[in-house]
């Protein structure tokens, strides 16, 4: 994560060319076959892009060298709710459309639709809540499903459950298998392991092959004294994460230091569970005081105590200490943010048409990208072509 | 109001709320979006008492309120009922003209 795009680019290239000349040229062609430089015209070997989906129904691929639109893919269906999920090779997007219910694989680097599911069938309508993600090894893609039976005198809401595709199952792909889970699951990310991290009310892991659920942090569900704190109010919607392999979701609370209710002597604080999704390790704290309205926590690559926040103003804070470090006023509202994984730069997205980029030391605005419409709920992802 | 069934813990919640006339004690965001999965009363200011932290402008926040049926009853709802509003308009800051009212089916 600490090596600069430069070096990375550097080290690619010196191991390719030292290739060459130790195995000749047939092999040479191998070791570049299996790391290209390029893949239809996109810089691969690790390089970064942002992906966003928009209205009326496009997903969107910027170059986080260049800041320039690279490539935009038209979405099937209507728009509804941009989720994107990324394959580990950073080359398929699974995007979610139509009303919260299709996913659609696109191949990032040509447009080509590589997967495809409709959830809905027959009388059951299926939707799902921002809810997806692949397996650490892209074999798998998992939604939440929350199914209504439409009858012709009532609607009969069904249980919601996990289901599992096989990727490899293309186009109209069914789920292989579904396991019931919680109500009200609207972000989830894969763990190394191979369990599947479901945030709602509580943060809990689900094992895609058994079913068997296991929680990772009590939320709405905590065991602390009710006289000392509130229970947490979890903001889990869009995923991020992935430039530094967490899964971190903010929530609000209050500690009581007088009476209940006593906000005079109360503390309003931020709070976040952060989950690496390589070791599964977790993490919970509340340190960051509660001034102002965060959607997303971003993690910075080079210093962990470090998150950055964005809604009305881009903010960047010490985890460690509590300490509000820089605020920097937006143009607009913005739900989403993510940034590059050298901790150089911060896409803001998400409600309007343009991308706000930004530097992640003195956050101040350093470009913006215009897009064809809203990007209303949609997500904002990085993809590391390999 | 007596043919709706409670159906989860915020839901319950609330009974107990309204019946003990205590509302302010439901956790009204704990999770999001889904036309039935959210109970959000609708409100004129921000957490602080202010205005600061709500969305600007509301252009920005029109289909983010719409499309996850976030506020069904002051937003079209264009996850279910109303698919097609804001067609016209892909970039509601600029084709705010164009975006119009909804009306119940004859």
């Amino acid at each position: 994560m600490k090596l600069t795009k430069i070096f990375k680019h550097a080290v690619l290239a010196s191991t390719m060319g030292a290739a060459a000349m130790l195995a000749g040229c047939h092999n040479a062609t191998t070791v570049a076959e299996s790391a290209p430089a390029t893949i239809n015209g996109m810089k691969a070997g690790g390089h970064e892009y942002i992906l966003t989906v928009t209205r009326p129904n496009q997903l969107h691929i910027v170059d986080t060298e260049t800041n320039q639109l690279v490539r935009t893919c038209d979405v099937p269906g209507v728009f509804g709710n941009g989720g994107i999920a990324m394959s580990p090779d950073g080359r398929i997007a699974y995007v979610m459309t139509n009303k919260w219910e299709d996913i659609y694989g696109f191949d990032i680097t040509n447009c080509e639709i590589k997967f495809s599911a409709k959830q809905s069938y027959s009388n059951v309508q299926v939707k799902s809540f921002i809810s997806m993600a692949v397996s650490a090894d892209g074999k798998e893609l998992y939604t939440v499903q929350n199914p209504v039976r439409k009858l012709t005198d009532r609607f009969e809401t069904m249980e919601p459950r996990l289901a599992v595709f096989n990727t490899a199952d293309g186009l109209n792909a069914k789920p292989a298998r579904t396991f019931p889970v919680d109500r009200r699951i609207t972000k989830i990310g894969s763990m190394q392991n191979g369990e599947v991290i479901l945030g709602g009310g509580d943060l809990k892991a689900i094992d895609p092959k058994t079913g068997k659920v296991r929680m990772l942090k009590a939320l709405q569900n905590w065991d602390r004294a009710p006289d000392k704190w509130v229970p947490p109010d979890a903001f889990a919607m869009h995923t991020m994460g992935e430039h530094v392999g967490e899964f971190i979701m903010p929530y609000f609370t209050i500690r009581w230091n007088g009476a209940p209710g006593d906000e005079s002597k109360a503390d309003f604080l931020w709070g976040h569970v952060r989950i690496d999704t390589k070791t599964g390790e977790v993490e919970s704290i509340e340190t960051v005081p509660f001034e102002f309205i965060v959607f997303n926590w971003v993690t910075d690559p080079n210093d962990k105590d470090i998150l950055y926040g964005s809604f009305n103003q881009l903010s960047k804070h010490n985890v460690k200490t509590g300490e509000t470090v820089k605020v920097q006023p937006m143009d607009h509202t913005y739900y989403n943010i993510n940034m590059t994984g050298d901790g150089k730069t911060i896409y803001i997205g998400g409600t309007s048409s343009d991308i706000s980029i930004h530097d992640a030391e003195t956050l101040e605005k350093i470009g913006s990208i215009q897009l064809t419409g809203d990007m209303s709920t949609a997500d904002l992802r990085l993809a590391r072509l390999k | 109001m007596k043919h709706l069934k409670s159906f989860n813990k915020k839901a319950k919640m609330l009974d107990q709320a309204t019946s003990q006339n205590e509302v302010e004690e439901v956790v009204a965001m704990q999770s999001i979006v889904g036309c039935t999965s959210v109970n959000d009363p609708g409100w004129e200011v921000d957490p602080f008492g202010g205005l600061g932290s709500l969305c600007q402008p509301m252009e920005s926040d029109l289909y983010g309120c719409a499309d996850a049926c976030w506020w069904p009853a002051q937003v079209p709802d264009t996850m279910v009922n109303h698919t097609a509003f804001g067609d016209t308009a892909p970039k509601a800051n600029e084709d705010w003209r164009k975006i119009d009212s909804v009306f119940p089916e004859e």
